[in-house]
């Protein structure tokens, strides 16, 4: 079983008073975490963190006692599903393109996403928030992560899709024995997902 | 409910009116709860069909010219006072239809059908001239926001109106002096809201207004749409929050495929059985409020 381990941090960016001030927390793979608190308190920058897109000032995320890193061609064990998915994909790669970069997409992942093939030869700007948001969970999940942070990620999405994928992720974290750090600003679908609230 | 409320509330939904005796622009569909004898309308869209000239990958180096139709026979209103939501399918279009009723088009658009703002009828030229002053748009994307410009600049207005909208929803004046950035995206969103209620418009049409607020701050923009519309204006809510749109909204249109498949009263969101299109029922009962249900896929969902 693995587990991500936050101790006392503190992050700041430049310029600014800290956004997260000695914040310690604990999840293990069999949990699904949801963050909870107020727009603008950091929970955003604590998935970055968690994910290790932005470093500490003080304290840190370790996995299994050591500093998650990608390195020799594999990705971070940790990853993230971003709130803005027009803000991740590259502009410039098709959707398959995109992919590629890591290794693909298997057909399972596709249809349990409900990826039209289609939608795999266009570029970002020409796929909807909810069509870019299922490549963009896809390729996370071809990642083969041992932790799942995903930031609001079903806010784009039809209440369908969003049952569709929210009961796609679940089957894959309890199968995969994956943990899953989520916020969520929807009491409902925090109650039906959640195994633990932390509250910031 | 009893059989007689039940067939109450199945009567709001759609069908055509007699408006003869009205001006010659007043023959859309709406639900009879929200019938209005003399009630003004702010904006129709008649019939509105959007394509795109699209250039589809067929090969490695090879692409097929392809027409693919994002909106068809699209009709819908908001009338003075009134908030009408729209809910529906994920890439069905919805986005399209606000950057329509704004003027907002692709170069490789091809557009047909009619646009009434205030009783007249629209051009792209005419909308692109309401943009921003009778008609306020607050925009999907925070991408909308100008990376180079400072957020208070961007926003305009006065710095009295800034200074309250600010404190309403909980921004810091400093937020004035920051770039886009610097938000997050919660912070970013609140931004969006302001830009659109600082001017004076008449109409509003927010697009997915809400993802990235928390459940108070998104209870306050809805009671800001609310108390807009209580003072004459007319909004158009686009949005997959169901729940939050039906606490303020009048009117609810279903969206699927790039047109309106259903439009009926909020009241008969409250059960499916009052709703007539089985995908209004589907997105029903798949709501995490409800039974978080998987509906089988099929050819056509999205």
């Amino acid at each position: 079983m693995a587990r991500l381990t936050v101790e006392n941090l503190t992050f700041a960016y430049p310029g600014c008073a800290p956004v997260l001030q000695n914040v310690s927390l604990q999840v293990e793979s069999h949990e699904r975490v949801a963050l909870k608190a107020p727009s603008g308190y950091g929970k955003s920058t604590l998935c970055q963190l968690l994910a290790g897109y932005l470093t500490p000032q003080q304290g840190s995320v370790l996995l299994d006692g050591k500093k998650p890193q990608a390195g020799s061609g594999k990705p971070n064990a940790v990853q993230l599903i971003w709130q803005h998915p027009e803000q991740v994909m590259d502009p410039y790669l098709r959707m398959s393109e995109s992919l590629a970069e890591v290794g693909g997409i298997t057909e399972e992942l596709r249809v349990g996403l409900g990826i039209k093939p289609e939608w795999l030869t266009r570029f970002p700007h020409e796929l909807s928030g909810g069509e870019l948001q299922r490549c963009c969970i896809a390729r996370t999940l071809m990642c083969r992560p041992q932790f799942i942070i995903a930031d609001e990620i079903s806010t784009m999405l039809d209440a369908i899709t969003q049952a569709q994928i929210w009961h796609f992720l679940l089957e894959y974290t309890q199968n995969n024995g994956v943990g899953l750090v989520m916020v969520t600003h929807s009491p409902a679908l925090l109650q039906r997902l959640a195994t633990r609230v932390i509250e910031l | 409910m009893s059989e007689e409320e039940k067939d109450q509330v199945i009567e709001g939904h759609e069908h055509h009116h007699d408006h003869s005796h009205e001006a010659a622009h007043h023959h859309h569909l709406h639900a009879a709860q929200s019938h209005h004898t003399h009630g003004y309308h702010l904006l129709q869209v008649e019939n509105l069909s959007i394509g795109f000239d699209m250039y589809e990958q067929t090969g490695k180096w090879t692409s097929a010219r392809a027409f693919s139709p994002v909106i068809h026979g699209l009709n819908i209103s908001v009338h003075e006072g009134e908030i009408v939501a729209i809910v529906g399918a994920s890439g069905s279009g919805k986005t399209v239809l606000a950057d329509a009723i704004m003027g907002l088009y692709e170069p490789n658009s091809l557009v047909e059908g009619t646009i009434y703002f205030d009783g007249v009828e629209q051009t792209t030229e005419t909308l692109a001239q309401h943009r921003g002053r009778e008609i306020a748009f607050v925009p999907q994307s925070v991408k909308s926001l100008d990376p180079l410009m400072r957020v208070g600049k961007q926003i305009g207005g006065t710095a009295e109106k800034r200074a309250e909208l600010f404190q309403q929803y909980r921004l810091d004046p400093q937020v004035e002096r920051m770039y886009p950035h610097e938000l997050s995206g919660g912070m970013a969103r609140r931004v969006l809201l302001c830009t659109a209620l600082v001017s004076d418009p008449k109409l509003i049409i927010a697009d997915e207004p809400t993802p990235g607020l928390d459940l108070e701050l998104a209870v306050q923009a809805m009671a800001d749409f609310r108390a807009f519309a209580n003072k004459g204006g007319g909004v158009l809510l686009i949005t997959h929050d169901i729940e939050l749109a039906l606490s303020v909204a009048d009117r609810v249109a279903v969206f699927r495929d790039g047109t309106v498949i259903e439009e009926t009263a909020v009241a008969n969101f409250s059960s499916p059985d009052t709703l007539q299109e089985e995908f209004s029922r589907s997105l029903w009962r798949a709501l995490p409020e409800h039974e978080f249900a998987v509906i089988p896929m099929e050819e056509g969902w999205r």
